[in-house]
Parts: C-alpha cells; sequence; structure tokens
C-alpha cells in the first residue's frame, strides 16, 4: 500500500484554522465545526460524536507536539481533513511523550474507505518525522502559509 | 381452455394429467406434513392416495388403470437405482450371508404365511383349496418391496452393515419370490385342477424369467457405457440412462422376463464396471426419480378398495400381515444367527423387510388365473390391503431398524448438514475478541498467535463495531509507524452483514454467498449488537467435512467389525 497522498486533495485553506483554545476538548469541537463545513461531511453531530469516541479509546496526540484526531463515518463520503495551529501548547491533549500539542490535523473519511484513511494517517505521520517542517508549521503566521508549507512539500 | 387444447388433450389421454399433477403435487405436501412427526414420507404419499383415491375419488379405479404402464416404468426406475448399491464389496463382504439370511427369510415368510392363511381357510373351505390359496398367498409374500425399503434409507441417509445387507436382500428376494411363487403356482394349479404346466417347467419358466432378466441387463449395461463414455453433458447422460431403462422395461415385457431384475442388473453392471463415471449418471436419475417415487407410491394408496371385506377376508389379512411380519423377524433373525451376523443385522434386519408393494399384487394377478373368479378376487382384495397394510408398518419398521443398528444419518454429505444445522451449531466462539481501544501492536500479537481469518472487534460493552480480518492487517504492514498510535478500530472494516445464533446456516451460508465475502459477525438476538461468534466459511467447511469424514469413518468401522 502506498503513502502517497496528495494532501491538496484533502485540505482545502479555509480549513485551517488558527486556535486560541486551551484544552483539548474546545480545539476538537472547534476543528469538528469547522471540518463539516466540507462538502464531504453529511452530518456534524456525528462526526463530533466519533471523533470524541475515538479520543476515549485512546489518545491521538501522537507526540513531537502533534494529534491526529480521526474517524471513519457512513455520513462521510471521501477522505477530507482540517487543521489547526494552536497558538498556546495544548497541555490536556494525552500525547504519547507528554508533549502539549502544537498542531492539530483532524481527518474524516468514509466507513468503508479503511485503506484510503489508513493511507493518509500514514502519509501524515511520515512528514511529521522532518522536524524542520513541524517548526515551520508551529511558525506559520497565518493560515494560508501554514496551508502552502504544507502543500509545498508534496511538491 | 380452446376447443383444441381439449382436443389434444382428450386424444393424448391428457385427461390423466390434472390427476398425476394433483398426486405428485399432494403426495410431497403430504411427506412434508408427514415428515414432521419423524414419520418416513413415503406414508405421506400413500395416505394422500387414499385420500385422493378411495376417499375422494378424484383418481378413480380407471386412472389408475391407464397409468399401469407408469408403475412399470416407475418400478423399472426403482429397479435400476437398487442395483446401482449394489456395489461388488457388498457381496464379497457379505456374499454367503446375503444368501443364508435371504433363504431364512423368505422361507420363513413362506412358512408362516402359508401355515396362518391354511389355518384360516380351513374354516372356510376344504383342505385342498385351503391349501391351493394359502400356497399361493405364502409364495407371494417373500417379496420385500425394493422401493418403500430404499427410499427409507435414502431418506434417513442411513449407512453401515445393516443398509448394505438390507439393500443386497431386497435386491435378491424378488427372484426368491420368483421361485417360491412357480412352485406354489403349480402346486395350486395340481390342487385345483387348473395346473397348465408342471412343477419342472414351471421352474424352468422362472429360470428363464430370472436369467433372462440378468441377461437383457447385462447387455443393454455394457451397450449404455459404451454411449456414456462418449458424452459427459449431464442432461444427455440423463436422457441415454432413462431411454435405456424405457427400453430395457419394453423388452422384457415383451419377452415375458422380470422388469426389476432387468433394470436392476442394468445399474449393477454400470456400478461395478464403471464406478466413478456413472457415479454422475446414478445422482442424476436418483434427482429424476423424485416424483417418479412420489406418484407411485400415491398409486399404492388410491389402488387401496375400502368396501367390500367380510370376515373370511379380514382374518386372511391379519394371517398374512402377521405371517410375513413374523415370519421374515424370525426367519432373518435365525438366518442372521446362523450365518454369524454381526449383532444389528441378526436382531434388527427383520423389522426393515415388511413394505410389500406392486410385485406382490402382480404376481397374485397371475396366479388368480388357478383360481375361479370368485375366489381369485378374494385373494387379490386379500393380497392389495394385506400389502398396503404393510406399505404402511413397512417404513416404520426399516427406520426403526435402522435407528436401533445406530446407522442413520451416516450417510450424509456436507449439504445434507447445513440444511439441519443452524449458525449456532458451527460458529466460532472461540475466536479471540479483539476490544476497540486494543493498540495495533497487541492487535498484531493476538492475530500472529492464532489462526482465524477474522477477528471480531467489540466496545466495552461487547457490543460488536467492526472485524478485523488479515487483509485488514495486511494494509498496516507498510504503515508500521503507525503501529503505537492506531487502535483496533481504527483499522477495523465494517461489517456488511451479520446473523443471529438461531438462523438456519443455509440461509447464513447463502448470505456469505451473495455478499461474495467470507465471515459473518454473530451476535446476540435482540440484545443490541452483542458479539456472540463468528460464522467463518473456512471453519465451517472444515468443521462440516470433519463431521462427514467421522459419520463415514463411524459406518466403515461398523462394516470391518461386521466383517471380522
Amino acid at each position: 500500500m502506498s503513502s502517497d497522498v496528495q494532501l491538496s486533495r484533502v485540505l482545502a485553506p479555509e480549513r485551517v484554522l488558527v486556535l486560541h483554545t486551551t484544552t483539548k476538548a474546545e480545539a476538537l469541537r472547534a476543528l469538528a465545526d469547522c471540518l463539516a463545513t466540507a462538502p464531504e461531511v453529511g452530518d456534524r453531530e456525528a462526526l463530533c460524536e466519533g471523533i470524541f469516541y475515538r479520543e476515549q479509546l485512546m489518545s491521538t496526540g501522537i507526540g513531537m507536539g502533534i494529534a491526529v484526531p480521526h474517524v471513519r463515518l457512513a455520513s462521510v463520503s471521501g477522505p477530507v481533513m482540517a487543521a489547526g495551529i494552536c497558538r498556546t501548547p495544548i497541555a490536556d491533549y494525552e500525547s504519547l511523550d507528554g508533549v502539549p500539542v502544537r498542531l492539530i490535523f483532524m481527518i474524516a473519511a468514509g466507513k468503508f474507505q479503511h485503506v484510503e484513511h489508513l493511507r493518509l494517517l500514514s502519509s501524515l505521520s511520515l512528514r511529521f518525522k522532518s522536524e524542520k517542517l513541524r517548526d515551520a508549521l508551529i511558525a506559520a503566521p497565518d493560515t494560508l502559509t501554514f496551508y502552502h508549507t504544507l502543500i509545498r512539500q508534496e511538491d | 381452455m380452446t376447443e383444441l387444447l381439449k382436443c389434444v388433450l382428450a386424444e393424448t389421454g391428457g385427461g390423466l394429467i390434472l390427476p398425476i399433477g394433483v398426486a405428485v403435487f399432494g403426495g410431497t405436501v403430504g411427506a412434508k406434513i408427514i415428515q414432521r412427526f419423524h414419520i418416513p414420507q413415503i406414508i405421506g404419499y400413500i395416505v394422500i392416495g387414499v385420500l385422493l383415491g378411495p376417499l375422494l375419488g378424484f383418481i378413480s379405479q380407471g386412472a389408475i388403470g391407464e397409468l399401469e404402464p407408469f408403475n412399470v416404468f416407475a418400478l423399472g426406475i426403482i429397479g435400476f437405482l437398487v442395483g446401482g448399491e449394489l456395489r461388488r464389496e457388498i457381496f464379497v463382504k457379505f456374499g454367503r450371508q446375503v444368501a443364508i439370511v435371504l433363504l431364512f427369510e423368505g422361507l420363513g415368510a413362506f412358512l408362516a404365511v402359508g401355515i396362518l392363511t391354511f389355518t384360516v381357510m380351513i374354516f372356510f373351505s376344504g383342505w385342498q383349496m385351503a391349501l391351493a390359496i394359502s400356497v399361493v398367498f405364502a409364495a407371494i409374500c417373500a417379496a420385500t418391496d425394493p422401493a418403500s425399503t430404499v427410499s427409507v434409507l435414502w431418506e434417513y441417509k442411513a449407512r453401515g452393515p445393516l443398509t448394505a445387507m438390507l439393500t443386497a436382500i431386497v435386491a435378491l428376494d424378488d427372484a426368491l419370490a420368483l421361485v417360491l411363487y412357480a412352485i406354489g403356482v403349480s402346486v395350486a394349479g395340481v390342487i385345483t385342477g387348473h395346473q397348465e404346466q408342471g412343477l419342472a417347467s414351471a421352474l424352468g419358466s422362472s429360470f428363464y424369467h430370472i436369467v433372462g432378466a440378468l441377461a437383457l441387463g447385462a447387455v443393454a449395461a455394457f451397450v449404455l457405457i459404451w454411449i456414456l463414455k462418449r458424452t459427459d453433458d449431464p442432461e444427455k447422460v440423463l436422457a441415454f440412462t432413462v431411454g435405456a431403462v424405457l427400453v430395457i422395461i419394453g423388452l422384457a415385457a415383451n419377452f415375458h422376463l422380470d422388469v426389476i431384475i432387468a433394470t436392476m442388473a442394468l445399474g449393477v453392471v454400470l456400478v461395478n464396471v464403471e464406478p466413478r463415471r456413472m457415479a454422475s449418471c446414478f445422482s442424476l436419475m436418483r434427482r429424476f426419480s423424485a416424483p417418479v417415487y412420489v406418484l407411485f407410491f400415491v398409486l399404492v394408496g388410491a389402488r387401496l378398495k375400502l368396501s367390500g371385506g367380510n370376515s373370511m377376508i379380514w382374518l386372511l389379512v391379519m394371517a398374512y400381515v402377521v405371517g410375513s411380519v413374523a415370519g421374515k423377524t424370525g426367519g432373518s433373525y435365525l438366518g442372521a444367527a446362523y450365518s454369524k451376523t454381526v449383532k444389528s443385522i441378526r436382531n434388527y434386519l427383520g423389522f426393515c423387510l415388511y413394505p410389500q408393494g406392486g410385485i406382490a399384487v402382480g404376481l397374485l394377478i397371475m396366479a388368480s388365473r388357478k383360481f375361479d373368479s370368485e375366489t381369485s378376487s378374494i385373494m387379490l382384495l386379500v393380497v392389495i390391503i394385506g400389502a398396503f397394510i404393510l406399505q404402511i408398518i413397512g417404513p416404520l419398521g426399516v427406520k426403526f431398524g435402522a435407528r436401533k443398528a445406530g446407522e442413520i444419518g451416516l450417510n450424509i454429505t456436507e449439504d445434507d448438514l447445513v440444511k439441519t444445522y443452524t449458525v449456532a451449531d458451527v460458529m466460532d466462539t472461540e475466536v479471540p475478541v479483539v476490544g476497540a481501544d486494543m493498540s495495533l501492536s497487541e492487535v498484531i500479537k493476538v492475530v500472529g498467535g492464532t489462526d482465524s481469518s477474522c477477528y471480531p472487534v467489540v466496545d466495552k460493552d461487547r457490543t460488536l463495531v467492526g472485524a478485523i480480518t488479515l487483509d485488514g492487517i495486511r494494509n498496516t504492514f507498510s504503515t508500521q509507524e503507525l503501529n503505537d498510535w492506531l487502535v483496533a478500530l481504527d483499522i477495523a472494516e465494517p461489517v456488511a452483514a451479520k446473523v443471529t445464533p438461531d438462523v438456519a446456516l443455509s440461509e447464513a451460508l447463502e448470505k456469505i454467498r451473495r455478499l461474495d465475502i467470507e465471515y459473518l459477525p454473530v451476535v446476540a438476538a435482540g440484545d443490541g449488537d452483542k458479539h456472540v461468534g463468528i460464522l467463518s466459511l473456512r471453519s465451517v467447511r472444515r468443521r462440516l467435512g470433519a463431521e462427514v469424514l467421522a459419520k463415514q469413518k463411524e459406518a466403515d468401522n461398523k462394516y470391518a467389525r461386521a466383517v471380522t
């Protein structure tokens, strides 16, 4: 299975947020609201519920200041993503390495799109191994710069 | 209906088509109902026959007469299929025992019926007439009806030494009955003064009936084998085989040979010369024979005449039935004990030999020429009623004997098991359940330590939320960097369908086939979606295969014990 996923297909500039929240719950809610504006998402409530249920099972804070909350739902028609830059690091995210979260990438996919879902998660995970990229994204002054920094990686 | 169609039906004897249709349809319904009471289906056919014939008059005696050629055809098919059961091994294993038991049960019935009917008749006629009539009854009762016997054995999937011995006996006691008949009728002819031929001549005639029929069947078998070697098309195989059976029946009738023995010889030669190639031929014929059987037995019931009995007739019927039952039970027991068969044959074979069918009636019609018309019609009535009673209790006896011998259900196929099982019988409850929050690394450990192909994923209430398949696991091989932070839920596939344990296995397997999947999760009925087990195609096949093998082994062990 190839991990090569074009992020520009799943992330639009308007779905990048600068978050000023300080808690995990607030941040997830804000991002879910944003992601729910994507045409692929059919049910905002189901999205929110799915994201929080998944967090109950295990934190999606994968370390290095990054979190990837994700869910597969019947009401989602295709892989789609929203991103958030936390100006105040979120300490209650319970990341694997305990480091407060600075970047959140929320992903939703269709119920039967487990392969595409895994591919997208893997693609993000591989990208964030680069400390340079992580730092550039955290330091992005606005959402558009963030978006282009992330997308440029693909070229 | 247009005038033209009416005309065509009338011209072609189409007036019989409706009774035939109702008989086949009604007989099948009757069998279904009667099977619910664990009674052999054949009794259902006969009961429907009684209902449609003597009770409602829907099938008239005239129609039964017109359908006589069909009866001969049905007997031919039955003979062919019984012959197909007689593999060489049976004779190699039980040859001597079959001969001894056959002689004992045939002579046992001959003596018992002879003595009892003579005892009855002596009160109503002179001793000579009593002797003549009782000798004919005695000679006729030896023939066991192979059709109903084998039909019950097939219905209950019997396999083992008793089944093998019984099949051989019912196939051969027609020949014994013919010999006894020849002797009996000659004796009766001498006594009544209607003798047309001497005993030696009568025996010679029986010899011609039997050996001629055997030769006809054998020759036809080699011709049929030659033809069937040149075609694999099932439709053509069926057409050629049915055609061959019809030709043999026609030739046997023309040359006054025994129809059943001729078609039986055809079956015996086919199954022993080309066992593998002919397996499909017999399987096709068995399917083809289903409605033929139904109609045959419905007509057995319809033929019954309910009126016209007097005390002598009823006493004779009683003597005929009791004598047949006692003679065959006692005779086969003594024969089995003398030839040292296994206990199951000795104790239970007798119960399986009661059914009597058209052969007895047919022989009696031929024998009745030796008597005046009043006596012959009384004798015919006795044999028709007696054979009817034996036809009703016979199948019950076959089932009882086969069950007591432990041979029921030993000849099953996987399809038979599928029909009787529910999901609960074969679902896998030992498959490890994966919690939705289990990390991917833990899931891989679980999967690596077991050999299942599908793992149900449940939440903390054990509600099914998905399933992990080996394909799903394979997808994670290239994303191992995710192993530490993904959980089972992330890689679980949604379940396309699920079943409850009470669902019929056939229905569940049909669902699996339709969805083109390998497994179905099983959830508790009416309890949310609580996980109960997995119905995996692979383990169902393995389980059913093992069960069929175990049953075959059990039957083979019984065979082995029977031979040593």
